[in-house]
């Protein structure tokens, strides 16, 4: 005989309906040791039943008190809400985008600054010690890697707290990723020049024109595709992309050591490096395109369960 | 299984506040009775419910379905209490569940818990730890299944049934003592 003792506990405390409940009854009438069991199970929920039924029902104020607080409707689900900026357009339009500008940095975190700092730093040096002509060369390495990365690590979404806090805010989600490019490609554009300058300063060699040109088109192109893939897919594919494709200019360009990969196949990165006009508008409308595209994404990967 | 929960959840989930009222009005005394033992508390368990409800609200569009609506309030609303409550989660104690398997025959103690009168397990209850509480709230008081205890708890379902037992075997044993030799 099997005993359902298992199922004694919800049967005794009522739980049980129908076909299950009479089985556990017919056999409790033939089974002494379960029917023990059942009357257990029964003191034991009747006392932990009268315990639940002393504590007094929620007092009206409680509901009250929730519904004050509910936001006027919950987001329907899949879609991040594209909020609408409703305040005085035209207002000290100025003052506000600086306000939002500033506010990017404290929310992008600091490793991404420290990784473009030292490496656009890095570069300047590399690009100092290096044989007369090849410092464009190694400029043009380093910098818009810098930039691509800074790009995939301050507008990708992943696992970013800050970003379900600007979701909730008037400031729509374009006009925040915008902010974040910009301020991240005024940075490393910024600190480039400066490296450029210092550059042409000590070594007194080469125009630093020329220099700016090696590494500014090559940003163009490499941060585009960085972003696009950190803001449409996820950051981790940005960084692969942007080290997959610096990678192939490097052993395109060093041919020194055999990759067992075929030249024409690393050539093909090569016009990122020296953008003519079809290369940068097609970064421009991978970088509108993106940013049209990045509210409407499905926000179910940046939820978590509500109570895991 | 009677489908108004989820019926509920899912016009919650458009911005009904009605149908939010009405869930509120379906769960929020068993919830709050499930804090309340959970924390010893009537005014952190208050809260607790405050905040289970709101987070409901908030969260209702990304329930998945991967358990019922009421094994999903319970566990936000346990994750809401643990929150609040003071030395931290009630602790398992494993070696106390391996020592009581449910077995058939009944031992001496369930003999004298099936015989003791309701003021003495009463008295009894007051004095288990949480952790023996809250699985005999659940199963017997909310009525929930092993299933959705141990989605609740974050336990296997074996556990569940063997954490029932131990809670019952802790129930017999803070008896009083002489309730075991007083005729029925």
């Amino acid at each position: 005989m099997t005993h359902p003792t298992h199922r004694l506990p919800a049967y005794a405390a009522g739980h049980l309906t129908g076909d299950d409940a009479a089985a556990v009854t017919a056999h409790l009438a033939a089974c002494p040791a379960c029917a023990t069991q059942a009357r257990a199970w029964h003191r034991t929920a009747t006392a932990v039943q009268d315990d639940t039924a002393r504590i007094a029902p929620p007092p009206p104020h409680l509901f009250a008190a929730i519904r004050s607080r509910l936001t006027p409707s919950p987001h329907p689900s899949g879609t991040r809400p594209v909020p609408a900026y409703r305040g005085d357009i035209g207002t000290r339009p100025l003052h506000r985008a600086l306000g939002i500008l500033t506010r990017q940095r404290t929310l992008i975190r600091w490793p991404v600054w420290a990784l473009a700092a030292a490496l656009i730093a890095g570069g300047a040096i590399l690009a100092a010690l290096a044989p007369t002509g090849h410092a464009a060369q190694v400029l043009a390495m380093t910098v818009p890697l810098a930039a691509a990365l800074a790009v995939a690590g301050a507008c990708g979404t992943d696992n970013d707290p800050p970003a379900e806090l600007a979701a909730a805010l008037p400031t729509p989600p374009r006009v925040v990723l915008l902010a974040r490019l910009t301020l991240v490609l005024t940075a490393t554009v910024t600190a480039g020049l400066l490296a450029t300058l210092a550059l042409t300063a000590l070594t007194s060699g080469g125009g630093a024109a020329g220099l700016v040109t090696a590494w500014f088109g090559p940003l163009v192109p490499l941060s585009a595709t960085s972003f696009a893939l950190s803001v449409l897919y996820r950051p981790s594919a940005g960084v692969i992309t942007a080290l997959a494709l610096w990678l192939a200019r490097a052993l395109s360009t060093g041919q020194t050591a055999a990759t067992g990969l075929s030249p024409a196949l690393l050539r093909i990165v090569d016009p990122l490096w020296t953008p003519g006009p079809a290369v940068l508008t097609s970064a421009a409308a991978l970088v509108a395109a993106t940013l049209l595209l990045s509210p409407r994404l499905p926000r179910s990967r940046h939820t978590g369960h509500p109570w895991r | 299984m009677d489908d108004t929960d989820l019926r509920l959840l899912r016009l919650v989930a458009t911005g009904d506040e009605h149908a939010f009222e009405r869930l509120y009005t379906r769960h929020a005394h068993a919830l709050l009775a499930y804090a309340e033992g959970l924390l010893r508390d009537r005014g952190t368990a208050e809260e607790a419910l405050q905040e289970t409800f709101i987070a409901v609200w908030r969260s209702a569009g990304s329930y998945e379905g991967r358990s019922t609506v009421r094994t999903w309030l319970y566990g936000i609303c346990r994750r809401q209490a643990l929150k609040r409550m003071n030395g931290g989660r009630p602790a398992p104690r494993p070696l106390d569940e391996a020592a009581h398997l449910p077995s058939t025959e009944p031992d001496p103690e369930v003999v004298a818990l099936a015989r003791a009168d309701t003021a003495a397990v009463a008295a009894a209850l007051t004095a288990l730890p949480a952790t023996h509480r809250e699985v005999l709230t659940l199963a017997l008081s909310a009525g929930l299944s092993h299933a959705e205890i141990s989605q609740i708890l974050d336990i296997p379902v074996g556990t569940v049934k063997s954490r029932l037992f131990t809670a019952r075997a802790a129930l017999a044993r803070a008896l009083p003592v002489e309730v075991e030799g007083r005729p029925r």
